[in-house]
């Protein structure tokens, strides 16, 4: 059964059509990784994904649910949950308070843990990420690195089936990287399916079993890792025509 | 005791120092019975009602509500009328004019559920004035510009009408405190972080919002009740955009989104109005004069300034935060 099916997706912005008939689905407990170039229409996918966006036509059927016309909170709350490419972290707050917020989600509360076990399951995964010592900080004076593992767990704390990651690796350095990767790769173990966008493609591939290519808002290929870069197309909306 | 496991929270993550403000203000009326003194205080204590009250909506969400009035004098004209023209006692009329207030909250929120900054405080500022005008189209009931004068009065004795006041000012205190502490401060300060996010984590944050809109509605609603018969008046003023101001002023000299700190601002900065009296046509000068060199000096509030914010000692005192070494 797919998890995540998506049918014909159309989005335009005026006369600028930035989703076309976007096919694609996803199988639970994979990483599907989603690339393209510049504007190809991958953060408007997932805006209309949750519910961020309306869509013109098409289908979005998650987990047996048809999302169209949901709120965003309520699609969390059936389990779809993203992060932000531009990261919008709970400025003004400390650590340990903006991990409690998705925690008070309708979908983390019947996860039927007791409040003082929620407490420790934040604590814990938050040690595992050495964020052990910010715990008390502001959200401010957290290192950019820190700003999006905190947005990654922040996604996570609500119980997800699928994360959505926009851009996870953008201007990180290759530890905090690297640090990432092994957080994705841990929840994929526990069964999270993960969908990643993502520039960093030599970071990326290491990561997916599946890898989906946009451009101008068609979907051009699909496939392995390997596949996709030997596909035509591919190579041709990262690096131009071969002249003749 | 079970009752008294239950009342627990509200003594834990307490700012000592905000208790320190309320016990002292009770402690006054044994230090002096000068009525003078005593009708200062009285006025300080509701101005803190106002300003805290205030402080759960705007200090949580950075939305600036600019007319608060409309709560205040509307809650104060309809328990004033309630109890005037209907034989209706004040003990009844300050709740029923409060949930007024609180529900015309609800209706307000939905309504600027989707503006932000400017938009939202001239649409607050647009209500308000509504109120005011229409306060003097039906001054047959109202009173028109005079108001409306000879309310009951709680008690006969200035000083014990103080300790009814103070009382509600602690009990509004303490609700709000925990109410800020609670899930629902938590989730009220995502969103004045943002918003997209704080729904992308799984919270439905239209619902929260109005949810601190009718609070602070209800709890604005009670202090206009309160002012109504403790002053036994309610005139036009505590409908006017200078009511509105001077709550949003106290509230931000004081410190937002701490309660403690809109408490500190209005008490501190009420009496020193009122003991500018003394120079009376300089008052105006003074007490303007000092706000805007509050605001110069520390744009975030008293209890807001970093060095309070930053040191375990200080940040512990003003606002009762306790950080683990």
């Amino acid at each position: 059964m797919n998890l995540l099916e998506i049918s014909n997706l159309t989005k335009a912005f005026g006369g600028l059509r930035a989703l076309e008939r976007i096919s694609l689905t996803v199988q639970p407990q994979e990483i599907l990784g989603i690339i393209g170039p510049n504007g190809a229409g991958k953060t408007t996918l997932f805006n209309c994904i949750t519910g961020f966006l309306p869509f013109d036509s098409g289908s979005v059927v998650f987990d047996g649910h048809n999302i169209q016309g949901k709120k965003p909170y309520q699609i969390v709350n059936l389990g779809l949950t993203r992060t932000w490419q531009l990261l919008k972290p709970f400025f003004g707050m400390r650590v340990i308070e903006a991990m409690m917020v998705p925690s008070f989600s309708k979908r983390a509360r019947s996860s039927h843990l007791s409040k003082k076990d929620e407490k420790e399951n934040i604590a814990g995964i938050l040690q595992d990420m050495g964020l052990t010592k910010q715990l008390w900080l502001e959200v401010d004076n957290l290192s950019q690195g820190e700003l999006k593992l905190l947005d990654i767990l922040r996604a996570f704390v609500t119980r997800p089936k699928i994360l959505l990651l926009d851009e996870p690796f953008s201007g990180l350095s290759h530890k905090e990287i690297e640090n990432i990767s092994r957080l994705i790769r841990k929840l994929n173990n526990e069964g999270l399916t993960v969908v990643i966008i993502e520039h960093r493609l030599r970071e990326l591939m290491k990561l997916v079993q599946k890898v989906v290519v946009i451009n101008f808002g068609n979907k051009i290929a699909e496939g392995t890792p390997e596949q996709v870069v030997k596909e035509p197309k591919v190579i041709e909306a990262y690096l131009g025509k071969r002249g003749t | 005791m079970n009752l008294l496991k239950r009342l627990a929270p509200l003594t834990q993550n307490q700012s000592p120092f905000g208790l320190l403000i309320l016990i002292a203000m009770a402690l006054f009326p044994l230090m002096s019975d000068n009525i003078f003194y005593i009708e200062i205080i009285t006025l300080a204590a509701i101005y803190a009602i106002f300003a805290m009250s205030w402080d759960i909506l705007t200090g949580y969400t950075h939305e600036v509500n600019f007319g608060f009035a409309f709560f205040i004098g509307g809650a104060g004209y309809l328990s004033g009328i309630l109890t005037s023209h209907l034989p209706v006692s004040l003990y009844l009329a300050i709740p029923m004019a409060a949930l007024a207030a609180g529900i015309s909250g609800i209706f307000i929120g939905y309504l600027t559920l989707r503006l932000k900054g400017p938009y939202f405080a001239m649409a607050t500022l647009a209500f308000a004035s509504i109120l005011f005008k229409l306060s003097f189209i039906f001054y047959g009931i109202t009173g028109g510009e005079e108001g409306i004068s000879g309310l009951d009065a709680f008690t006969d004795d200035p000083t014990k009408d103080f300790f009814v006041v103070w009382g509600v000012m602690v009990a509004i205190y303490l609700v709000l405190c925990l109410y800020a502490r609670s899930k629902h401060g938590i989730i009220l300060k995502a969103i004045r972080a943002d918003e997209d996010a704080t729904q992308s984590a799984g919270i439905n944050t239209a619902y929260y919002k109005i949810e601190a809109f009718a609070i602070s509605g209800f709890m604005a609603g009670i202090g206009g009740g309160v002012f109504t018969h403790s002053q036994m008046h309610i005139g036009p003023t505590m409908l006017s955009g200078y009511l509105s101001v001077i709550v949003v002023l106290l509230a931000m000299i004081g410190g937002m989104g701490t309660i403690v700190g809109p408490l500190l601002g209005a008490i501190c900065l009420s009496i020193v109005n009122e003991s500018l009296r003394i120079v009376e046509e300089y008052r105006i000068i003074i007490y303007t004069g000092l706000m805007i060199l509050f605001i110069y000096l520390a744009p975030d509030g008293l209890v807001n300034l970093k060095f309070i914010k930053d040191s375990r000692l200080f940040s512990f005192i003003f606002l009762g935060d306790r950080k683990p070494t």
